[in-house]
């Protein structure tokens, strides 16, 4: 189903129910996660989710900047944040890649996993800023 | 099928998307203000989660849906350039695709889908 639909449809029956950041989370009734293949613990397993994540949206945000003709034309500050956040997220790769073979401490790899959460935040806000 | 986890959020920014439809068409004049405090709330909301501790898939995933449903709210407002929309529409197709690589990911770990990326030129 159309992403976009599902979610429009979906949300119909809630619309006057559920205020915009007023809803409480799930959090009190939701199941602990099960752990997925290769994942020490579910902290790992989430800075790895975020982190592809990150890969999925920068990658789709390059490619399109790359296209001839380009279909995304950022702005120069907008640019710049972007390559910040490629470069936060580098980092972050090789922390959490050391961190798995016991070359760094999770502590290191969830501080640069948090940095590029924070940059990829900046980058999405730039459409709305201006 | 089981029902996904993050279908009540996919409801829930769907719901504050169209609430967001609806206050831009009333309130044009306060559009500008409508657009911080809606990014206030979208930054409010991870800060939050990331004070939390560690965060549940869900409510990362509501973080994800909630900036989506920011900025299809933002592209509403009147007086967005064709441009800005363009760029709008950009990054809400980037969070989908993040959306499922995080899916992909929450199934196993695979260390080698993490290759270094190149700055734009």
């Amino acid at each position: 189903m159309n992403l976009r639909k599902l979610v429009m449809t979906s949300s119909m029956t809630l619309l006057l129910c559920l205020p915009l950041t007023g809803c409480p989370t799930a959090s009190t009734t939701t199941p602990p996660q099960a752990l997925a293949p290769g994942y020490l613990n579910a902290a790992d397993q989430q800075m790895s989710e975020i982190l592809h994540a990150a890969h999925a949206y920068y990658q789709r945000l390059y490619t399109d900047a790359t296209a001839t003709p380009p279909i995304y034309n950022p702005s120069p500050a907008e640019k710049a944040a972007f390559n910040q956040f490629g470069a936060y997220l580098n980092a972050a790769d090789t922390t959490y890649k050391a961190f798995h073979a016991g070359q760094a401490t999770q502590a290191d790899a969830q501080t640069m996993v948090d940095q590029v959460k924070a940059q990829q935040n900046a980058v999405q806000a730039f459409p709305g800023a201006k | 099928m089981s029902t996904p986890t993050w279908l009540s959020v996919l409801e829930m920014a769907g719901n504050a998307s169209l609430t967001v439809l609806g206050m831009a068409g009333i309130v044009p004049p306060g559009a500008a203000q409508l657009a911080m405090s809606l990014e206030t709330s979208a930054q409010g909301f991870v800060s939050t989660v990331k004070a939390g501790g560690t965060p549940t898939d869900q409510e990362i995933m509501a973080g994800l849906m909630l900036g989506i449903a920011v900025l299809n709210g933002l592209k509403q407002i009147p007086g967005v350039s064709a441009e800005k929309v363009s760029a709008i529409n950009e990054h809400i197709a980037a969070a989908l695709d993040a959306i499922t690589a995080y899916q992909l990911a929450s199934h196993g770990l695979v260390l080698s889908d993490l290759t270094e990326v190149k700055p734009l030129p």
